[in-house]
């Protein structure tokens, strides 16, 4: 939990049925997200707005969930829901606020039916492969790990090499089983 | 690429291949311990040398981040010509990349800085990358001085560390982006203007654009490759849509105002310490979901249904098929004609496929789960009068629109306002009329018609943002030598 802001008031848990009026750092009422599909083709889409009235300190936890938005042909739509699975609060404080604005519920699971997965450490192949049509994942793919340069291999740099060796040792060959490791 | 060593490797790959005169803003690495003995030799061949004995190296861990473990040495020339050990043992045990130090630097005040550029990839395959116009400049917090090496305020620019600086100033209002040891982008832009002047400081943000995109152009093959293996839809050869993603770029001038790329993060600090960071921070992070184009999930009984259904046959070429050799008339080395029993429906579907020809393509679940667009219209028989009809259209409306209503008559101004609606939803309609034409031209095959109408949607989108997209772009052309020719779809003809 992030520290509170100072001077403000001790708050009751989340909830999220909270009205807009209710939200700590939200003055008035604010209309429902929107919903549009902006060019033709394009598929029916939530816009995202700034968030009006945020304070660099608010705490996501304070944040009211908005009204969701409206498929533009008045069909129901299914819950909104984000995934983040950062252990840095912090880090995705703005985020998960900005979200939240737009009707987006917080789920604790990756197991749960999420439409955003905000990826903080790398992605399990599996959830990869599992993604359905209306999710969304910032994901932390790691590339096929390049072959480690040879210890020689110092271009622009003095080297026991010349580049018509060095061009033989680089380039030609790719690992598809060694991967990177984590951050 | 997130990782130093990594970074170098790929980046190296692409010197040696490409040309030093492409590939030449990072600075001359070593990746330690594996390259020790040839750092080693090296630091003592340059130490014997004029200028070598001015050179300093920043060591920086294999995977840390905010300022931690980074320290700098300089080799004395004493030790290279008495033979004796010109590295320590802090870069003995070091595990990371030692580089050479940029020095001097570009100074502003006195003060070193760099800038965080946030740089959203969509696709890999096709290339599809932005960047925001938006983003921060660092400072230090002390005078830069190479005579000392230990004052890390002087020489790191990390936020992390330099907050914890007694002379650290903290930037507590957004509307003064020039205030403080952290900075916009915007204001950091606008005073280089004031240093160089307007044409030199275009010319900077041309070059910074370049290092961007050169830098993730030397991972493509390695991310193409790595979401083939962990996207069936991308082992498929299909377009990605379902996952993306935004990466951190740290970028130096040095004292001729030439970038060079520090590090790549994957993932950039998001914290809010500050209104600015807020505001630069949200702003960028409403814009990515806009772009990237977040559906609205299907209800729950339609989701079910959708479970139920049995998956559609894909109506698309696999990227095998694509490449393969295409046939030819064995005397006169020509495609076959329509109809003959090698054609193979290259004049639609692009050459080299060998499947029946796809039938038309509706909005249906594939295998899975991707949603699958309708089509684009059909290519109109001249798009381009019709096109320049419209913005014409879109002008005049424009003009009556901006000359608003005199006194109170709103229906004027709503009528106004339809009228520039009308106007810009016939552009589109031209707009779409004349990709259909480029994609007749072009052949395309039903994929690749696809990756081209993603691509193009989220260009659409990107236009009412702030991210401004380096590939494709109208400098693609500039980039294409570098890319992997087998990866098709970079080259399609996306709306620029």
């Amino acid at each position: 939990m992030m520290a509170r802001p100072a001077g403000a008031q001790p708050r009751s848990p989340p909830n999220p049925t909270l009205r807009l009026s209710q939200g700590p750092y939200l003055t008035g009422a604010l209309p429902p997200a929107r919903s549009t599909a902006l060019v033709p083709g394009d598929f029916p889409r939530v816009v995202f707005r700034h968030a009006p009235n945020h304070r660099h300190d608010e705490p996501w936890q304070q944040r009211p969930v908005r009204t969701p938005p409206t498929a533009p042909d008045g069909s129901k739509i299914g819950r909104m829901a984000y995934f983040n699975n950062s252990k840095t609060a912090a880090n995705s404080n703005v985020l998960q606020v900005i979200l939240r604005d737009h009707g987006y519920h917080r789920v604790e699971s990756m197991e749960d039916d999420w439409c955003i997965f905000w990826c903080a450490g790398q992605i399990e192949l599996s959830e990869l492969k599992a993604l359905k049509a209306h999710q969304k994942a910032r994901d932390r793919t790691n590339g096929i790990a390049p072959p480690p340069l040879p210890p020689e291999a110092s271009y622009g740099l003095p080297s026991r090499l010349t580049d018509r060796r060095a061009l033989s040792l680089v380039g030609t060959r790719r690992s598809t089983s060694s991967r990177a490791p984590r951050r | 690429m997130t990782l130093k060593s990594n970074l170098w490797s790929c980046f190296k790959r692409m010197q040696v291949r490409h040309g030093a005169q492409h590939f030449d803003f990072m600075p001359p690495t070593f990746v330690l311990p594996t390259q020790m003995a040839v750092f080693e030799d090296h630091l003592r061949s340059r130490g014997r040398t004029p200028a070598g004995d001015k050179d300093v190296w920043i060591l920086k861990p294999a995977a840390a981040y905010c300022g931690r473990g980074i320290f700098l040495h300089r080799t004395k020339r004493e030790d290279c010509e008495s033979g004796g050990d010109v590295i320590n043992d802090a870069i003995r045990e070091h595990r990371g990349v030692a580089c050479r130090y940029i020095d001097p630097p570009f100074l502003l005040d006195g003060l070193k800085s760099d800038i965080r550029l946030y740089v959203l990839v969509t696709s890999w395959h096709p290339f599809t990358l932005y960047l925001y116009e938006e983003g921060l400049a660092r400072f230090a917090t002390e005078e830069y001085d190479t005579s000392s090496l230990d004052k890390r305020c002087s020489h790191l620019t990390n936020y992390s560390l330099n907050k914890h600086s007694t002379k650290f100033v903290k930037n507590t209002n957004d509307e003064q982006d020039d205030h403080g040891s952290k900075w916009s982008l915007t204001a950091f832009k606008r005073r280089l203007i004031q240093e160089l002047g307007e044409e030199r400081a275009a010319q900077v943000w041309r070059n910074v654009d370049d290092v961007v995109t050169k830098a993730l152009i030397a991972a493509e093959p390695a991310m193409t490759e790595a979401m083939r293996t962990a996207v069936p839809a991308a082992a498929r050869g299909e377009p990605n849509r379902q996952c993306f993603q935004a990466f951190g770029f740290d970028v130096m001038l040095d004292g001729d105002a030439k970038p060079w790329l520090l590090e790549v993060n994957l993932d950039p600090a998001l914290r809010t310490e500050s209104p600015l960071d807020l505001k630069i921070k949200s702003s960028m992070l409403v814009d990515l979901l806009n772009v990237v184009g977040m559906p609205l999930p299907p209800a729950a009984s339609a989701a079910a249904a959708a479970a139920t259904q049995p998956s559609v046959p894909m109506a698309i070429v696999p990227m095998q098929e694509l490449l393969a050799p295409r046939p030819v008339n064995a005397a006169s080395g020509l495609p076959p004609p329509p109809g003959s029993p090698m054609d193979t429906g290259d004049s639609q579907r692009g050459f080299g496929s060998t499947l029946p020809p796809p039938p038309p393509m509706a909005p249906a679940m594939i295998a899975d789960g991707a949603l699958m667009p309708p089509p684009p219209p059909p290519p109109a028989a001249s798009t381009m009068p019709a096109a320049a009809a419209a913005a014409q259209a879109v002008s005049a409306a424009a003009a009556a629109a901006a000359a608003g209503p005199v006194g109170n008559e709103s229906l004027e101004a709503a009528a106004a306002a339809e009228a520039l609606g009308a106007a810009v939803a016939k552009l589109v309609d031209a707009a779409f009329a004349a990709r259909g034409e480029a994609e007749r031209l072009y052949g395309l095959t039903d994929m690749e018609k696809w990756a081209l109408h993603l691509v193009n949607c989220e260009f659409e989108r990107s236009k009412k943002t702030r991210w401004r997209r380096l590939f494709p772009s109208s400098r693609s052309s500039e980039y294409f030598q570098f890319l992997d020719p087998s990866h098709r779809m970079h080259q399609l003809p996306f709306d620029v």
